[in-house]
């Protein structure tokens, strides 16, 4: 056991002597220097004056290695002064550290946020760009208010000309219908008429025989037709059409439309004043 | 089975020279990429070995070669415990957990369909109900339940083979995209069309010179882009209506949202970065000269880097969207 601890101890020893020694050269020797003369001093048989110097040298030595103490004193306070320091340091290191990293993924977050952002941004803005190329609203409302106007009116004034067209439609009824009531007076009274026709030509096809039928008259006939003398001749006898194409009208096919200006009879030329005239009374 | 490129026989370096990757897909847990070839061949690389710290030459070639197909793989699909290939008529699924294990020397697919059509060009997954939409060459759209492997229904309407699908989640409709440059969408439920666009017939986006079909097609709910004859444009999908118009030369073969900004990659040497709003604000270099597939790796937060693959055997890795970071080879 004492042999190893022997030789424990004496690395230690070699070590602690290195260490030592790597401060200043010669503290270790000038105690051992001291320790010697102080025993020398002890027990050397000198005058009392080299006594006195070599206690003085003593002393000498002494302050020495105080003052050497002293300053390895103060090197080891600084040291430890140091390390206080180094930790705080450290420490402080540490910290910033992690806040650093959590400030980097404080941004990461923020740029996957930014990026988000920019991305719906551009989805917008390619969005819009298809927007814009159709026409706006408004103007395209304001169009169709115009066209809307524009069919109102084109619808009023083809009311307009529909109820142009009925009046006209309706006088040219009554006119015609005035003719042929005329015509039956005519027919109903006692006289012979020539019916002329003008409309370039006449042509006795169908009058009305008595009792209302249908008779051909044959071209240079004559006959009584209601007490109506029709003379035939050649052309159109044109009835007529007081309701054109309706039922029960007495207008039969007629080509070409009735303008007769003056009823031939026997005893004169009755002409359209003298026939209105006629008929009001 | 590792293939060492070092004793470059001239019948392997010719193999490499005509290489296409067609497809990619990151494993579920994002720390593996598979990606498919024209030889009908799956190379399965590790994410975590390429990207960590002692990475080397070694790292960036496949931990996992194999044929998959005996025709080229056009479309791999990532569920949550499998790998989805599509080759010529036929769909095998592949667990991730043996993959990752490489236990596959001579195993066959868990699953296995087969479609009487020539090829399958495109695949979407519908996580709604659980179904698989898959657009080949006869024309249609087959949707396929993943929980027994049945074919549930079939959507007719395109006059030529289609090239692209995508799955609109929130209305639970599929979109497809074909060689006769219609973009249908159909409604899952009822199986009917409920839109056909062409868009080839849009001045705004057709260029008759390069034709009208439609090779990409990617959806966001409410947005769609769609290119390829016809230049890459931006759908609004509730009013049908191009919003933004790419002025992108080349055909794109595949575009995705990412953020905010639009990634597509097709004719050209390189990776294009759009905004929504139509301009083109970055336009990033690559090795393939002609880019066939883009995929990002959301799977995972560690390992979150774009790559590329197209015409050449090197796949480009980007960590970086801004730069290519390294390639991994076949």
């Amino acid at each position: 056991m004492r042999v190893d601890m022997g030789a424990v101890t004496d690395d230690e020893v070699i070590r602690k002597r290195l260490l030592i020694d790597g401060d200043g050269a010669g503290d270790d020797r000038r105690i051992n220097v001291l320790l010697k003369s102080f025993t020398k001093w002890c027990n050397s048989p000198a005058t009392p004056e080299e006594g006195f110097t070599q206690h003085q040298r003593m002393h000498g030595t002494l302050a020495q290695c105080e003052f050497s103490m002293l300053k390895t004193l103060m090197v080891y306070d600084m040291n430890i002064r140091e390390m206080e320091n180094y930790e705080k340091i450290y420490s402080n290191i540490e910290e910033n550290i992690t806040s650093a990293h959590e400030k980097i993924s404080e941004c990461k977050k923020e740029i996957q946020r930014a990026k988000r952002i920019r991305k719906n941004r551009q989805e917008y803005d390619a969005l819009a760009k298809v927007i814009q190329q159709h026409p706006d609203r408004h103007e395209t409302l304001k169009q169709l208010e115009a066209l809307d106007k524009e069919l109102q009116q084109l619808s009023d004034i083809k009311e307009n000309v529909d109820a142009k067209l009925e009046l006209r439609k309706k006088q040219f009824h009554v006119l015609l219908s005035t003719i042929q009531e005329l015509q039956q007076t005519l027919d109903s009274r006692d006289e012979q008429l020539h019916l002329v026709g003008v409309c370039g030509h006449l042509d006795v096809r169908q009058s009305l025989g008595p009792g209302g039928r249908t008779h051909q008259p044959q071209e240079g006939e004559h006959y009584r037709h209601n007490e109506v003398l029709v003379r035939g001749f050649k052309g159109h006898l044109v009835q007529p059409d007081t309701h054109r194409g309706g039922p029960g009208g007495r207008g039969q096919a007629v080509s070409t439309p009735p303008y007769v200006i003056g009823i031939q009879t026997q005893s004169g030329y009755l002409d359209m004043d003298y026939l209105y005239r006629l008929k009001v009374q | 089975m590792a293939r060492c490129v070092e004793t470059a026989s001239p019948i392997l370096m010719h193999h490499l020279l005509h290489m296409s990757v067609f497809s990619q897909s990151f494993s579920p847990c994002g720390k593996f990429l598979a990606a498919g070839n024209n030889y009908g061949e799956i190379a399965l690389f590790s994410l975590s070995a390429a990207l960590g710290p002692d990475a080397n030459e070694l790292s960036q070639k496949p931990i996992l070669t194999f044929t998959a197909h005996e025709g080229p793989v056009f479309s791999l699909l990532s569920t949550d415990s499998h790998l989805l290939s599509a080759g010529n008529g036929e769909i095998s699924a592949w667990s991730w957990a043996e993959l990752i294990k490489k236990c596959l020397c001579a195993l066959p697919p868990s699953l296995r369909s087969s479609l009487e059509i020539p090829e399958i060009n495109a695949m979407a997954l519908n996580p709604a109900d659980n179904s698989l939409a898959v657009g080949g060459g006869d024309n249609n759209v087959h949707i396929m339940d993943l929980e027994n492997g049945a074919f549930k229904s079939v959507l007719q309407g395109h006059t030529d083979y289609i090239h692209c699908l995508s799955v609109r989640e929130r209305a639970s409709e599929v979109l497809s995209g074909g060689e006769d440059g219609a973009v249908r969408i159909w409604d899952t439920r009822t199986s009917q069309c409920v839109h056909c666009v062409e868009v080839y017939k849009y001045e705004t986006c057709a260029r008759p010179q390069h034709g009208k079909w439609i090779s990409c097609l990617t959806t966001d709910s409410d947005w769609m882009l769609c290119g390829g004859g016809p230049s890459l444009s931006l759908w609004h999908l509730r009013s049908m209506s191009p919003t933004s118009v790419f002025p992108l030369s080349g055909c794109q073969r595949q575009a995705t949202f990412y953020q905010d900004m639009i990634l597509t990659v097709g004719e050209g040497q390189c990776v294009s970065h759009c905004l929504m709003g139509g301009e083109v604000k970055a336009q990033i270099p690559c090795t393939p000269h002609s880019i066939n597939t883009l995929a990002i790796n959301t799977n995972s937060t560690e390992h979150r880097v774009l790559t590329v693959g197209g015409s050449s055997d090197h796949i480009d890795v980007f960590t970086n969207l801004s730069y290519k970071a390294f390639s991994l080879r076949f």
